[in-house]
């Protein structure tokens, strides 16, 4: 039996990984609110250990928004969970860290991390149809965590609880109060799972693809509603998404992630104007554009699929479906390097190939 | 298009009548058991107040009186009143059938929801467990257990829920292996809650149907164990009267007194049945009961 397979099930259980900085004399950087180091977490498979995130720095400026755009399965959501310590059975943190406050998440006690989680980094889930408990009254579940982490009363819980589905856009909330999850709509589920998330004033949010369940004119009206609730209560957040429209139009930077690591981090402008990394590119031009005036451009698909997450070929994960590939792409070693103000690629030779896109 | 309407009309009237009459007839399923089982429970609880004869006292002279106006079951080879015996035992088969069955249901519950939520050493001793106890036949796991502590209603306790409530965990491990990805369990996690409270207020409400609606075919297993015990003699000792034992009693007087076996018997099938339909009711309203919106 392998120490992953040990794990607890609210947290993957750290296991040192060889090489990893071991902790201790690692001072977080002031312009932080969340630092993660050289995280990595790793599933066991039959045919392997799939590496769900691959050794992955970021930083979460506060007060900012910090997208991570991906497609499915490149590790967004495993950062998410990675950072509450609620890796899935039979999934494990193999190494890094997630400094926070000071402290690092991935070796911190669970009774530790439980002090974390709602209190002070909450998270919003995907499907709010599936995240609310069906047994329990929408005002159960916002004044849950008022009661249970501010110790509010029953009576106090639930006026906080009626003014926060207010605060959320949730018309008659005194009604609302009493509903069942299946007798609001998706939108307004997503409001309530919204108020939950903020109801003990977390200082950072992960918003996990929060709008991806919801037609595109309800998108528009949370995603709004998430940037005013950040202004209010001054909270940074992390917005997962897929579509790399939500993230450019809600997101202060922007990390691109690939097969479990991250390819390309810049502010939101730079990585649309000065794009520094071939899979950033190839994202970028197979975005439709809503302008009749340009010139009428195909979309271009990006050819292949990404590779098995248990068998990662060396170097660089995208180099099979880059069409810019050369055989020195099977050493890069995903370290990324700065090519501008606040702008790191992991492609080494970005800036040659693409100096003239 | 008035016509098509019309089609469509009949045929959603012709699918409602169906499953109202399906609801209707799950209803009655439901309130007859629950009539049964509570008229059952009645008359044992107030055996004390209405039974005609005292349960042990013996009339010798009376003995292998066919059923009648005085002795509406007959009486017994020592001349005690079987109607009044019978109803003594119910009290004692059904009090032995709800401990048996609802103590283990809190253990197994409570140890299978643990094996599924955390998985890991947990789960593999626990399942283990019940893989050792599911694996010997009931009864004879059972009967093993009373030989031990000593054959008495008391061994018989222990017996069963020492057997019993490894099913109950198996189905409660079952279902929490599902309902902890669930997203809302995440999400009970991301908010920072106490593991007993995620297992006890969030997973219980989930977890106690599939438990509830096995349990009262549980029931019936249990007192028909409790009967059998009873019948071979390491159950309840006699005088206490028990439907089971009343009926090893008459076992050998079958042929001239019939009614010493078969009434006390027929009460016990009648028991059975009772709380097997609430069973089959609950599990068709929990289950697939169908609503169609008015």
């Amino acid at each position: 039996m392998s120490a992953l397979e040990q794990s607890g099930a609210g947290r993957g259980q750290t296991v040192a990984r060889p090489g990893a900085p071991e902790g201790g004399a690692h001072e977080q950087s002031a312009t932080a609110a969340l630092e993660l180091r050289e995280l990595t977490v790793a599933f066991p498979t039959r045919t392997g250990l799939a590496i769900a995130v691959n050794g992955v720095s970021l930083t979460v400026a506060p007060g900012k928004v910090t997208g991570i755009v991906g497609e499915s399965g490149s590790g967004k959501t495993m950062i998410c969970r990675a950072i509450l310590g609620l890796i899935p059975w039979p999934g494990a943190i193999l190494g890094g860290e997630i400094r926070w406050r000071g402290a690092d998440l991935v070796s911190a006690s669970r009774s530790a991390l439980r002090r974390v989680r709602g209190r002070e980094i909450a998270m919003i889930f995907q499907d709010p149809s599936s995240a609310l408990d069906p047994v329990f009254t929408i005002g159960d579940q916002i004044s849950e965590p008022l009661r249970v982490h501010l110790g509010l009363s029953r009576s106090a819980a639930e006026k906080e609880a009626i003014e926060l589905l207010g605060r959320v856009g949730i018309p008659s909330p005194r009604e609302r109060y009493n509903a069942y999850p299946h007798q609001l709509s998706g939108g307004m589920r997503q409001r309530a799972m919204i108020a939950i998330a903020i109801s003990c004033k977390p200082e950072l949010v992960l918003a996990d693809e929060p709008t991806t369940s919801l037609d595109v004119t309800i998108q528009d009206q949370i995603l709004g509603l998430l940037a005013e609730l950040r202004d209010e209560y001054g909270m940074s957040m992390v917005l997962v998404s897929h579509d790399l429209g939500v993230v450019a139009q809600n997101a202060d930077s922007v990390a691109v992630m690939y097969s479990g690591s991250v390819v390309e981090t810049a502010p939101t402008r730079a990585i649309f104007s000065a794009t520094r990394h071939p899979y950033t590119a190839a994202l970028i031009q197979a975005l439709p554009s809503i302008h009749v005036s340009e010139p009428r451009v195909a979309l271009e698909p990006i050819p292949g699929q990404p590779p098995s997450l248990d068998s990662l070929p060396p170097g660089c994960p995208f180099a099979p479906r880059c069409r810019y590939t050369t055989d020195a792409c099977r050493e890069v070693d995903m370290t990324r390097v700065p090519v501008g103000p606040e702008h790191e690629t992991a492609c080494p030779f970005a800036e040659q190939v693409l100096a003239g896109a | 298009m008035a016509a098509r309407q019309e089609i469509v009309l009949t045929g959603a009237r012709a699918l409602r009548r169906q499953v109202d009459r399906r609801n209707r007839w799950s209803d009655v399923t439901l309130w007859t058991g629950v009539a049964i089982v509570a008229a059952l429970v009645l008359a044992g609880l107030l055996a004390g107040l209405i039974s005609p004869y005292a349960p042990n006292t013996q009339h010798l002279t009376e003995a292998f009186k066919s059923p009648s106006g005085s002795h509406l079951f007959g009486t017994d080879a020592f001349g005690r009143d079987v109607f009044s015996r019978a109803l003594h035992a119910l009290k004692v088969d059904i009090q032995l059938g709800i401990v048996a069955t609802y103590v283990p249901l809190v253990i197994g519950m409570v140890l299978g929801a643990v094996a599924g939520y955390y998985r890991g050493w947990r789960e593999s001793l626990i399942m283990r467990l019940v893989d050792v106890t599911i694996a010997l036949p009931f009864i004879v796991l059972i009967l093993a257990i009373v030989a031990i502590v000593g054959p008495g209603l008391s061994g018989v306790y222990i017996g069963e829920i020492a057997v019993s409530w490894a099913l109950y965990a198996r189905i409660t491990r079952a279902e929490m292996l599902v309902l902890r990805e669930q997203q809302f369990i995440v999400a009970a996690q991301a908010l920072g809650y106490s593991t007993p409270r995620i297992l006890f207020k969030h997973a219980l409400p989930h977890l106690i149907r599939p438990n509830l609606v096995f349990s009262m075919a549980d029931i019936v297993l249990n007192i028909l164990v409790l009967a059998s015990l009873s019948f071979l003699g390491v159950g309840v000792q006699p005088p206490l009267p028990e439907l089971g034992a009343i009926v090893a009693d008459g076992q050998q007087y079958l042929l001239s007194s019939w009614w010493i076996t078969t009434l006390p018997g027929l009460v016990l099938v009648i028991l059975g049945a009772g709380f097997s339909l609430i069973g089959d009711a609950l599990a068709d309203r929990f289950g697939r009961r169908l609503e169609l919106p008015r």
